[in-house]
């Protein structure tokens, strides 16, 4: 039997050789997700009539995907047919859409096997959460460490990634949300370019800032995603025309470096894999240089953009009967506070989001930027964020402000548990971050890491 | 015929008019923030005493931001991306 840690090419192969059936490989997913998934409260619903049949089809059938009998699971977010989608939230319990996101259409187009729908903090955590318990499934740990938490807000689509209970998952981020559980589950996340990918179909928590992508078991796969959900689509005007090409030509990028503060964040072990990383590089031929952003708010900014888009995007609900039923007593507090965010406060944000265009000065000297997605491993699953969130660092720059693509991978471990960096790119420039990562994921081994309860 | 206002009567009374709206505002701004029966009237369920207490802290937290803001001045007629579209960048050669 094949490996559930096995890479989409490896899976792809054996599929096509009859070494295994999409059944099968539909079978072990789907067990893996009963027990392990549900352990870690990873799973929101389990689509297993839906899968088995996908996969009986894909079993009887040729495709020209890759991605052809391949099982994945999608966050909760996304709308799926006939099947719950509940935004990880109690006020949404009984929520059903009667269409497809474009993601998952373009996935069951592809041949892929959707295996199910995966939890997330609920309204991906528009409301300030301050708790790993703001999900309707209860706090997501992590795969590496029960104790832990998995991240946010595509929580499942990390924990379930690294456990190997599913072939890949799709996650969403606004800000931070496909980076933090990729970090904290030692997974790959490739968040695109804003508009890369159709949101058609999945909650919108910031029109603005929402941004769909893969979240996999190392770059190459985020790659094989990526390729296969992204485009044009008439039902999102946000996305682009600008065809994605991830095969990457000419002399290796330069990376640029940032000032870190691995000393004020007692980030021993942080310093160390970020080292390791930089040097397995220069040894690959890679050129490195310091750079910085210029000095902006970009963080308060997107706080106010996603509180005056979140409340806008969610005030049926804030006003409805359901409101109060928010796992996260904060998460209640922030949205009716986000009420209240004032019009020129709001335009204030959108108008320093052209400002901060400036901040594609960085790319004159440099063509991505390595930085820590944060500088320790996950936090405790049983304590507040606003106690246990000191000296995490991570990006405070421009990129989900102005779109720009970043890949999030584990880069070593502290005290077992996962720590990520990510390459950060142009706008558009998807292509620089695969190369890098990929080239760093052929000359080490911690994205093959797999947590000692998952191995088989 | 009832005399007709001038402009400049138009504007006092325009001004005046801002005034007294002006003038609660900063009084507001200047107090602490407090969950105001009016927003109470925004929930269709009244808020648990613990929530109230957290709104209060959400509230200065977005107040706060309304201030830290003015720090980062705008250029004058700087536009908003409303519809924000990335765009290429082209890498200059070095």
């Amino acid at each position: 039997m094949i490996s559930p840690f096995s890479s989409i090419k490896q899976m792809a192969k054996a599929l096509s050789n009859k070494q295994v059936s999409s059944v099968e490989l539909t079978q072990m997913y789907l067990s893996r997700l009963k027990t392990l998934g549900h352990e870690h409260n990873a799973v929101a619903e389990l689509t297993e009539s839906l899968a088995m049949e996908q996969a009986k089809r894909a079993d009887s059938s040729t495709g020209s995907s890759i991605l052809h009998g391949i099982p994945f699971g999608v966050k909760d977010l996304l709308a799926t047919k006939d099947i719950p989608t509940r935004w990880g939230s109690p006020g949404h319990a009984d929520q059903v859409f009667n269409h497809n996101a474009t993601v998952v259409q373009r996935l069951e187009d592809s041949g892929a096997v959707l295996l199910a729908k995966l939890e997330m903090i609920e309204l991906a955590g528009g409301g300030n959460y301050n708790v790993a318990n703001a999900s309707r499934m209860g706090p997501c740990k992590s795969a590496f460490d029960k104790t832990l938490w998995a991240g946010g807000s595509s929580s499942g689509s990390g924990a379930s990634t690294s456990l190997g209970c599913v072939g890949f998952s799709i996650g969403s981020e606004t800000s931070g949300s496909i980076v933090c559980p990729s970090a904290f589950n030692g997974a790959t996340g490739f968040r695109p370019t804003y508009g890369r990918v159709s949101r058609y179909g999945a909650m919108a928590l910031c029109w603005t800032l929402d941004k769909l992508g893969p979240i996999c078991r190392s770059a190459e796969d985020c790659g094989i995603v990526l390729e296969a959900i992204s485009g044009a689509d008439p039902l999102d005007s946000t996305t682009l025309a600008v065809k994605l090409n991830l095969r990457a030509k000419g002399p290796k990028p330069r990376i640029g470096v940032l000032k870190e503060k691995f000393k004020e964040s007692k980030a021993d072990a942080c310093e160390k894999a970020y080292h390791n990383v930089l040097d397995t590089l220069r040894k690959l031929g890679y050129e490195t240089v310091e750079v910085a952003y210029p000095e902006m708010p970009y963080g308060m900014a997107i706080d106010i953009i996603v509180n005056a888009e979140g409340a806008s995007a969610h005030e049926n609900f804030i006003r409805g009967e359901r409101f109060q039923l928010l796992q996260d007593i904060n998460q209640v507090a922030g949205f009716a506070a986000a009420m209240e965010v004032k019009a020129v406060d709001y335009l204030w944000a959108m108008r320093l989001r052209s400002e901060a265009l400036k901040a594609n000065s960085v790319w004159d000297s440099c063509d991505c930027i390595f930085t820590p997605s944060f500088y320790h491993k996950a936090v405790p699953i049983d304590q507040s964020f606003d106690k246990t969130w000191v000296n995490m660092g991570g990006d405070e720059g421009p990129s989900n402000l102005l779109g720009w693509p970043a890949i999030a991978f584990p880069i070593g471990f502290e005290d077992g548990a996962p720590i990520g960096g990510q390459v950060i790119a142009p706008a558009l420039r998807e292509d620089v971050c695969l190369r890098v990562a990929m080239d760093f994921q052929k000359h080490s081994d911690f994205h093959l890491k797999q947590p000692a309860e998952a191995r088989v | 015929m009832a005399k007709q206002p001038s402009r400049r009567e138009i504007l006092g009374v325009a001004a005046a008019g801002l005034a007294s709206v002006a003038v609660p505002t900063l009084a507001t701004a200047q107090t602490p923030p407090t969950p105001t029966p009016t927003m109470e009237t925004k929930f269709a369920k009244p808020l648990s005493p613990e929530a109230k207490r957290l709104l209060e802290e959400a509230l200065k937290g977005i107040q706060n931001s309304s201030q830290e803001r003015l720090k980062t001045k705008l250029p004058e007629n700087s536009e908003p991306c409303f519809d924000y579209i990335v765009s290429p960048r082209e890498v200059k050669k070095r």
